[in-house]
């Protein structure tokens, strides 16, 4: 066993630098089928899981995952919007993450069935490892196995602030959607993914689903149900204030202005060169007073969220 | 709520720190991990403990350390060895009392720049003053107090640069990690509200078509505007 | 005054929240903490003024009521042609929308306090201050979060959103893996040097046994150690 994963992982080696990032979790439609082909994978775990994962992982190096998981875990702190889910990007991490744990409990053990036999008191002395340059790459290993799992819980759990905070607005978008689907009748109904499901992960959703009917209940029971009927909704519209808070679009976010993923100016279209000076730049148009701002790649600038969040989602600019 | 308050919408210092723990830095290693070619085909019959096979960077350079030469390897890990004296870290070039001269005499030049300095000098220069003060050339009491100028005088040109806020837009070019986590809430807390209030300008000046007020509004928009987002 | 107790409630709410807020940038420069906030105290939930106020509600409805029936019966007068009926009837409105806006108010004072306690609730559970059901609140002395100040829907709301957390805890490999209630601030410092400060004997951990003697010093996992060194056993160097 411990064999497999050591071809693996060398294999993975020699992938990294050669192989190009593909767009992840950007476009929809591509991110679905390779779902679908996920989940029939996963469903034959044991025999071909060699297989499985070069087969998954060849096509993005770890290095180019890690670092797209850090921008996304960036961007989603700043942004006032709950940003799509990149469901294939953490497929990988997770098996990554859980070969490497399975790796490190083999080196670890083999680590100390070697210290064990050598000197006999390599186990009662644990002192050992401070000193000892092979057990270096164990600690580093084990230390970035930490670091990996920290950017995933710290982004999930922003990402389950939002649900909770935009639970309403949330649960109103998915009605929107399915009443439309309704109107609509059944002629496409296998293709379409409802806005929920493109957003958030599986166990967001739950997630959503559960706490707002907690939350729900909660407040049926200590206010609501004290009310006279016509106040009994919980997302009243039509009073006072509305009761649905929705992300604040137009909030003043920073941004790094980064051009197109691969890096190829001249493709893209929505990218304009000026000479004298030499730049490229997206120009965006700020509505109310029709005034155009030029923004170059490489400069950092405070814009609107509502302006940017097409280019954001593009992978064109990142927040800071 | 899953994320503390104090994490929402911008970062703890502990996570910016994090962040830059991530960059590439360059080593001097104390020991060698380069091994022979046929030693390397036994380690993958998985015995050998002794291989970085790593998640997020690329363990080549990890691999092929040799004693005493220079290579480039992330920098939680440069710290790492460094708390093991496993290797003495290599001051980044901007990091040298020459160089900040420099870049404080840029500062002082040019009145509406700032200088291009790496986007995590302060973090960076903070963690390796505390970590690895010995493997400086400079007296690091002298860096210190030359990027401690440095922010002040930053500092100085962002306060004057407040008065340029308005609802459109700023540019921010060089501004660095820590200076613009720093700056994060009151500026966009500042531009939201003026946002608001330039909403509401608007909203009554297009109900009643008063010219006056009309110009005055063109006035502020168009020149000081266009000044300003290139000033900071 | 109609909503003023309302406004009382909602006053409080808001220097809970104050207070909260100014606990948790004191302990952030406490390093020890897990989340930035431990200890979150909920005050006593406030029986008395949400039942003075849900009285006021019933009062409310009551009037609401009365003029809207009042202003059928003038509705009548007006087809009838009775003289002042006009003039009553814009006063019957007024009166009726004033309750009802009376009304709306308190709605949304009572449930914009429940909503501020159900999200320190959700921070308690989030912090890991609240450990197991069962057993908190009887643990004297220890982390145990005392139930006392919850009303009984709070307390539901609470078991059910640990056991929604749990279960999904349990389910998601993701979420398990990454240790997903863990903790928020990034790792730093994994493998620390320590130095025992009172005999302790051996310790079992993944990198093997340690004796840890006074005096002797170790190179270890600060997550091994976490308990040790906050009960005073061993000292990072």
């Amino acid at each position: 066993m411990s064999l497999d994963i050591d071809d693996i992982l060398a294999e993975l080696d020699r992938d990294t630098t050669a192989v190009e990032m593909s767009s992840d979790g950007i476009n929809l439609q591509n991110d679905a089928s390779v779902d679908i082909m996920n989940s029939s994978l996963d469903g034959t775990n044991v025999a071909p899981k060699g297989q499985l994962l070069t087969s998954k992982v060849r096509a993005i190096s770890p290095v180019e995952d890690f670092n797209k998981l850090k921008t996304l875990w960036k961007n989603e702190r700043c942004s006032p919007e709950l940003l799509p889910y990149p469901h294939q990007l953490m497929r990988r991490m997770l098996i990554r993450i859980q070969e490497q744990m399975e790796h490190l409990e083999i080196l670890s053990m083999n680590f100390f069935e070697e210290s064990a036999g050598g000197g006999g008191n390599g186990r009662r002395n644990g002192n050992a490892p401070a000193n000892n340059n092979k057990m270096l790459p164990l600690l580093c290993m084990e230390a970035e196995l930490e670091r990996v799992k920290f950017v995933i819980r710290s982004y999930i759990r922003c990402r389950l602030s939002k649900v909770d905070k935009y639970s309403i607005y949330l649960r109103q978008i998915n009605e929107q959607f399915l009443n439309e689907e309704h109107e609509e009748g059944d002629m496409n109904t296998e293709t379409r993914i409802s806005p929920l499901e493109a957003l958030l992960s599986s166990e967001e959703i739950k997630y959503h689903q559960k706490h707002f009917s907690l939350l729900l209940n909660l407040l049926n029971e200590s206010v609501l149900k004290y009310m006279s009927d016509d106040l009994q909704a919980i997302n009243d519209t039509e009073g006072t204030v509305n009761m649905i808070d929705e992300p604040d679009w137009n909030k003043f976010v920073f941004i790094k202005v980064n051009g197109p993923p691969n890096g190829e100016n001249e493709f893209d279209p929505l990218l304009i060169h000026k000479l004298d000076p030499d730049r490229y730049y997206y120009s965006i148009t700020i509505p109310e007073t029709n005034e155009d701002i030029e923004l170059i790649i490489g400069s950092i600038y405070i814009v609107r969220y509502n302006l940017i969040k097409d280019l954001l989602k593009d992978d064109k600019i990142e927040l800071l | 709520m899953s994320l503390p308050k104090q994490l929402q919408d911008t970062f703890s210092p502990k996570e910016l720190q994090f962040m830059v723990e991530e960059e590439p830095i360059k080593i001097f290693p104390r020991f060698t991990t380069r091994q022979k070619i046929r030693k390397q085909r036994d380690d993958l019959l998985g015995t050998n403990s002794h291989r970085w096979k790593m998640l997020t960077m690329n363990d080549t350079s990890l691999n092929n350390m040799v004693a005493m030469q220079s290579t480039t390897v992330t920098l939680w890990i440069a710290l790492l060895l460094k708390q093991q004296s496993k290797c003495n870290i290599i001051a980044p070039e901007w990091l040298t009392s020459k160089a900040l001269d420099r870049a404080l005499q840029f500062e002082q030049t040019n009145t509406t720049r700032f200088s291009p300095l790496p986007w995590d000098w302060l973090i960076i220069s903070e963690i390796l003053f505390k970590k690895a003060p010995d493997d400086f050339h400079d007296p690091v009491h002298e860096l210190r107090s030359k990027i401690q100028d440095l922010r002040e005088i930053r500092q100085l040109k962002v306060a004057k640069g407040i008065r340029y806020m308005n609802e459109s837009h700023l540019q921010l070019d060089n501004l660095s990690l820590l200076e613009i986590n720093e700056l994060r809430p009151f500026i966009s807390g500042i531009m939201d509200k003026l946002r608001e209030i330039h909403l509401a300008a608007v909203g009554t000046g297009d109900n009643n078509e008063m010219g006056d007020e009309d110009d005055n509004d063109e006035m502020f928009n168009g020149t000081m505007r266009n000044d300003s987002s290139r000033l900071l | 005054m109609y909503g003023e107790l309302g406004n009382k409630l909602i006053i409080e709410a808001k220097r809970t929240e104050q207070l909260t807020q100014r606990h948790i940038d004191a302990s952030l420069n406490n390093d020890m903490n897990r989340n930035g906030g431990n200890n979150i105290s909920i005050p006593l939930y406030n029986d008395e003024l949400i039942n003075n106020i849900l009285k006021e509600v019933r009062q409310l409805k009551q009037n609401a009521d009365y003029f809207k029936q009042l202003k059928q019966e003038q509705d009548q007068d007006l087809l009838d042609g009775v003289g002042s009926a006009l003039a009553n009837e814009k006063i019957r409105g007024c009166q009726y929308f004033v309750n009802l806006i009376c009304l709306e108010r308190n709605k949304r004072c009572l449930m914009a306090y429940q909503r501020m306690r159900s999200d320190m609730i959700d921070k308690l559970i989030w912090n890991g201050d609240i450990e197991n059901n069962s057993t908190a609140g009887t643990g004297a002395g220890s982390k145990g979060y005392e139930y006392n100040e919850l009303s009984h829907n709070e307390q539901e709301y609470m078991n059910q959103y640990k056991n929604v957390l749990d279960d999904l805890n349990s389910e998601s490999e993701l979420w398990s893996c990454v240790e997903i209630m863990g903790n928020m601030n990034p790792p730093s410092d994994i493998f620390i040097d320590i130095r025992v400060l009172k005999d302790i004997g051996e310790i079992q951990t993944e990198y093997g046994t340690f004796n840890l003697v006074k005096d002797s010093q170790f190179y270890v996992r600060q997550s091994d150690v976490e308990r040790l060194i906050q009960q005073g056993y061993v000292q990072k160097i």
